[in-house]
This record gives structure tokens, sequence and C-alpha cells, in this order.
């Protein structure tokens, strides 16, 4: 290719990238800038002059204990619901992946809890928790369960939350483990067959091994998902009962938007961008010494 | 015959784009619903449309933008302020004024009110002091109701007791609560409907002898943790879980209803607009809900050996003027429309409240409701402000008191552990000051 043809292509390129990018440092970059510049400074959203303070609203985010006990509701629910998630999608992604009538049907409905409004479906799980009518006290009682309030006792609420967001999260996770489960050669079931697998050895040996590189990015993609959830505890519990589900993404948006003190929620925002980075970093590098034992086993 | 269609459609195009009208807008912003189409709704929306023709007869060609909020009116009015496009008029929850009144988003209504003397004084005193700084005026009052207690009268003739009388006390309280809990699974009724929500029960902490800030706002500790509160807190739990005249937090949610509309308590603690949700005639198929004719309302009752009046506090609406307001001659002459008394005659009509104006309320003790309405009254001028019309970020208040509360309810707390985190929690907030 010619310079001249090399720099046309480069020019078009740019072009059709220019939206993308002009919107991603207008939307994203830009606020995010801005962002990290306020949490220097000491500022009540709606008074003028804020007052430059370097470091002080991070270390006052971290000797607060109200932040330290959102960290810890958000680690919670994300040490819950990413494996639970992940678990009952390979196990619905296996049923899919097998010969069953209207599979497809099956995919869709599985998947439309993802690409449904948030808020609709915390409503949904509203009624399905509401102690005495809602749906799980009502099946339970047919078995002898005596009623109990999900959403008001705090022994419960984190617990229901994970529960809820094990199903709405189901979709794009057990697509992942479909496209992995399909793109298994199935010359390496044949073979182990011959030499007598059962379906468990298979699952065991073939399976999982060849699902390595796609659990470790649903891992990845579900804690940054996790630690950053807003919706269902807005909508379902409003951070109680008692502080129990008040998670990080809860706690900023008081912040900002109750407390408005601008500086201080852009300093705690950070500071859980840079856990996110940590556990990110840590994952990837785990994905990479996993996808090489893949490699060689 | 093409030329002249091309034309026509040219001068078509140029005249259907010439721009807005040149009819100045007067922008009035709310929290009510985005047109449900509810008979509140199409009230209030009638009144913003007259204000329109009332200007045009004075020969003023105006649009009103009514811009409804129904959720998140405070971030959305601070976002709005901060943008510098605030609506002309704003509606103002005194519950939360204060931070509007206290940041300069607000324009000093006192201006025209010298020009008015006597305005003011047709309205509650006690309403204008949520928005009154000094003699500055913020806000003028459109309506308000005191919490009170309120009573479902059937339910007291059946236990063959009293109505409470005027200076009854806890004790009364109790022998009352007891007197009208109904233990028998089949009709289970609970004497008293105790809420976590603090604006609900704040001020049962002021008539145990209580506070929940410092003098100077600035504080909770020593305060909101107070031995007299802490005993208050006991006093409202043992109602729940030792004498069991008020239903368990998982009971109330369990029931699904409103437990006071349904007929399944017989006293809860609430303001004027509760009375919209009672029908006037008995149903056939909710015969336990109460009527109108079977409310009645009475003051908190106050703790043994307390001396003074019960004290209790009022939430209230009114109506402001933005700084980014550019003809608040215009704003000025809407609030005069909203506030007068044909205007909040009709307002007022809807019964939610107590108009702020004290010719109108008289007026409504003639009405139908006006043996309800003279008992609201008869509080109401009584009522103090809202802690949150003098003090900033009092959500935050109410926050940490709705955790205390369902702590202590639940027995995950005592209530002194309780209100001791919750003061602890309060003044954190109030105190957050980045260390340089």
């Amino acid at each position: 290719m010619s310079s001249a043809a090399a720099r046309k292509e480069a020019r078009t390129a740019w072009l059709f990238l220019a939206p993308a990018f002009v919107h991603l440092i207008c939307f994203a970059l830009l606020p995010i800038a801005v962002a990290f510049g306020i949490s220097f400074f000491r500022w009540k959203l709606y008074r003028p002059n804020p007052e430059f303070v370097g470091f002080g609203n991070y270390f006052s985010a971290l000797s607060d204990p109200t932040f330290g006990n959102a960290m810890w509701n958000s680690a919670r629910f994300a040490l819950v619901s990413v494996p639970a998630g992940m678990i009952v999608a390979i196990g619905v992604a296996i049923l899919l992946a097998g010969k069953i009538r209207g599979s497809a049907i099956y995919r869709t409905l599985y998947y439309l809890p993802s690409i449904s409004s948030g808020v609709a479906l915390a409503m949904i799980w509203i009624y399905v928790f509401l102690p005495e009518t809602g749906l799980i006290n009502t099946a339970s009682k047919l078995f002898g369960i005596p009623d109990t309030d999900f959403l008001g006792k705090k022994e419960w609420a984190m617990w229901a939350l994970c529960f809820m967001s094990v199903w709405t999260g189901l979709g794009p996770k057990m697509l992942l483990y479909l496209a992995g489960i399909l793109g298994v050669p199935p010359s390496l079931y044949e073979a182990a067959m011959l030499d007598g697998a059962t379906g468990w050895q298979a699952f065991r040996s073939i399976t999982l091994p060849m699902l390595v590189p796609t659990s470790l990015f649903v891992l990845v993609t579900s804690t940054i998902g996790s630690l950053q959830v807003f919706t269902p505890v807005y909508m379902m519990t409003k951070g109680g009962p008692e502080g129990s589900t008040e998670v990080v993404g809860y706690h900023l948006y008081n912040e900002a938007w109750i407390q408005f003190n601008t500086g201080l929620a852009s300093a705690k925002s950070f500071l859980l961008l840079l856990v996110i980075v940590v556990i990110s970093v840590f994952q990837f590098r785990l994905m990479k010494s996993g996808m090489e034992g893949a490699r060689e086993g | 015959m093409r030329r002249s269609i091309l034309l026509c459609s040219i001068i078509g195009l140029l005249t259907g784009c010439a721009g807005p009208s040149a009819k100045p807008t007067l922008r009035i912003s709310t929290w009510g619903q985005a047109g449900d189409d509810s008979d509140y709704d199409r009230l209030v929306e009638s009144i913003y449309e007259d204000f329109e023709k009332v200007a045009a007869r004075e020969g003023k060609q105006i649009d009103v933008r009514v811009e409804k909020m129904p959720a998140e009116y405070v971030p959305k009015m601070v976002l709005a302020h901060i943008a510098g496009v605030t609506p002309d008029v704003v509606t103002l929850d005194a519950s939360s004024s204060a931070l509007f009144v206290n940041n300069g988003m607000l324009k000093d209504l006192s201006p025209y009110l010298r020009q008015e003397p006597e305005f003011l004084e047709q309205f509650f005193p006690n309403t204008l002091q949520t928005a009154k700084r000094g003699d500055k005026v913020f806000a003028i009052p459109t309506d308000f109701t005191p919490m009170v207690v309120m009573l479902n009268k059937r339910h007291f003739e059946e236990a063959g007791i009293a109505l409470p009388k005027h200076g009854w006390t806890w004790d009364d309280f109790l022998r009352i609560s007891k007197s009208l809990t109904v233990r028998d699974k089949s009709k289970r009724r609970y004497g008293f409907l105790l809420t976590t929500w603090m604006p609900g029960w704040v001020m049962w902490l002021w008539n145990g002898g209580g506070e929940v800030l410092d003098e100077a706002n600035l504080k909770a500790t020593g305060t909101l943790d107070s031995p007299q509160n802490i005993a208050t807190l006991a006093f409202l739990k043992s109602l729940v879980t030792e004498h069991k005249v008020a239903p368990a937090l998982s009971q109330i949610q369990a029931s699904g209803v409103d437990l006071f509309a349904a007929g399944q308590a017989s006293m809860q603690v609430t303001g004027h607009w509760a009375l919209v949700g009672f029908p006037k005639e008995r149903k056939a198929d909710n015969p336990n809900a109460p009527t109108l004719d079977d409310i009645s309302v009475m003051e908190l009752p106050i703790r043994p050996g307390r001396t003074g009046p019960s004290r209790t506090v009022f939430y209230a609406a009114g109506t402001g003027i933005s700084s980014a307001c550019k003809d608040p001659d215009l704003a000025w002459q809407y609030i005069r429309y909203w506030a007068s008394q044909a205007n909040q005659t009709r307002y007022n009509s809807s019964g939610i409240a107590i108009s702020a104006r004290k010719d109108v309320a008289e007026a409504r003790l003639r009405g139908p409701l006006g043996r309800l309405e003279r008992e609201f009254q008869r509080i109401g001028p009584l009522a103090e402000p809202p802690i949150g019309s003098r003090v900033e970020g009092y959500e935050s208040v109410e926050n940490a008191g709705r955790e205390a509360m369902e702590s202590v309810l639940s027995g995950s707390r005592t209530p002194e552990e309780a209100l001791k985190i919750a003061a602890a929690r309060i003044d954190r907030e109030f105190a957050k000051e980045p260390r340089k």
C-alpha cells in the first residue's frame, strides 16, 4: 500500500473512531479528571470557594467508619454474589449446551433480566421478598417454614440482594460460558469416552480446565460490577436495615447528593477505583498464570 | 404552480422556524408527580393555567412552565442552582429549606414585603419562621400540618374508654394503648402504630424532656444520647417488646397494609395529609376501615413529671424566588397570586394540609370537616418549625435516627447504645472537615 493510501485509510479510521473518542473524552475521561481534581478540595457543592486540602479528604475517608462499613459490605456482596453467579451460570450453560428442545427460548429467557431495567427488576424482587405475601414466603409456608422479612432483617438483607444479583446477572455470564463450552473440541470428549471416562470425569478434566480463561474473564468483570452495585440497594433497602446493605456505591451517592460533600465523595470514589484496580491487576495475573496452566495442561 | 407551492413551503418553513414565542416564561419547580392526572394534579394545573389568564388581563402575555420533579428534588435543585438554571419560583419543603435559605439560592422578599406591610399578617406566625432570617424573608408559606396523635374513636367506644384529655401523660397513653389492644388472633388490633421514620417520632424526644441537637445545632453527642432521650426510646421500645401494644417492625412489614387505615391499629402519629385517605362513608367491603367520622386528633402525651405544654413539629411547604430569576417582579406577582385568599381556598380544598393563611384555614372550620380542622388548628399554631428548616444536612440526622430506632426495635441494640452510635455518626457528618 502506498503511503498516500495508508494515510487516507488512517484518516478514514480516525473519522470513524472520532465520535467514540469525543464521547469518551467528554463524558468519561474529562469528568474523571475533574473529579480527581475536586478530590483535593473541601467543597460543599452549593457553596462557592472550594478550599484546597491536599490529601485531607483521602485521610478523612480512610478514618470514616461508615466508609469502612460500606467497603466491607461491598466486599461481602462481591464475595458471595460473584462465585455464586459463576457457579449458577456454568450450570445453566451446561444445560443449554446440551441438545434440549427450545434451548434458544431458554437462552433468551435467561438473558432477558440483563437487558431489563434495573429499577423494574428491583421492584419485582421487592414483591418476591415481601414478608407473608411475597413469592418466597408464600412458597415456603407450604413447607411449614416460618415467615421471614428478608429485606427488613439485617441478618438476611445482604443475602437477599446477593440472591437477586445472581439471577439478574445470569445472562451475560451464561452466554460467555455457553460460548466457552461450545468451543471445546468434541474430539477431546470422544477421546475421554474411549478411555472410559464418566460424565463427571469429563467435566472435571476437560470442560472446567477449558473454561479457565472464560472463568477468569467473568471473575474480573463480575467483581468490578459487584463493587459498583447501586440500583438494587437504592431501590430495595436504602442501605438498611442498620446500614447492613450500605455498599460503597450507595454510600458515595449519599455523600455526594444528600450531604453534598463533593470533595470527600470524589476522594472516596478514587479510593474505590484504587481497590478495583488492585483487585483487577491481581485477577489479571491470576488469569495469565491460569491460561498458561490451561495451555500446559 | 410548482413555483407557488415551493414559495408557500418556504414561507411555511420560515414561519414554523421562527423560534419560540416572544412571551416571557415563568418557570416553577415543584416535587409533584409528573402529570399523574389525579384530582390534586388537575387542581394544581388549573391554578397554574389561571395565572396566565390573570397576567393576560393585566396586559402581560406569559407562559407558565411547571417543572415537576417527583424524586430527588433537593439534589436536582442544587444542580440547577450551580448551573444557573434554577426555575424562577421554587417550591420548598420546610424540612429541607435550610440549604436553600442559607446558601443564597433564594432572593430576599423583604423589599416587596416592605411595600405591603400587612401581607405577612395574614399567615400563621409560626409558619413564617421556617424561611425567616433576621429581617429577611425568603419564602411565603403555602400550607402546613402539625404532627399529632390520630385516634380511631370507634375503637375507644368499643373498648369502653374515654378519649384522652389535654395534658395526658405517657402513663395515660400506655393505659389507653393496653385497653385498645385486642390480642384475639382473629380480631388482632394494636393500641398504637409506631414508625421508625424519625420525623414521625422526634417529638416523643421533646415530650420526654430531650432535644436532638445542642443549642448551636452543631453537635448531637451529649444531647441526642441524653438520659432523657434514652428513657424515651426505652419507653417506645417497651410498647413493642414488653407491653406488646404496638406491632413489631416485622409485623408491620408482614401486614403489607397501613394498619391504622385498615382498622388494625387505634392510634398513630401523623399529619393532616392522612385525612385524605379516609372515606366519608363506611364501605361494605371494608367495614373495619375508619371513616372520617371515626377520626379524632390529640396533641402528643408528655413524660410524667415533665412540666410545660406538649411539643410537636409542623411540616410545611412554601414558595420563594430563586436567585437566578431574571424577572423577580413577575415571580413575586405569581407568589402573591398563589398565596391569595381565592387561590388558597381552591388549593386548600384538596384537604391535604392546613392553609398557612389564617382566613382560609378559618373558613375550613365551617366546612364539612370542621370538627377535625378545629382539632388540627388548635395544635397547629403552637407547633415548632422542623429542625431541617434551620440545620443544613438534617437528612443525616434523620437517617441516623431511623437506624437507631430500627436497631432498638429489632433488639440488636439497647436504646443507650443506639443513641450513642447515632449521635457519634451525626457529629461525624456535621464535622466532616478534611484534615489539612
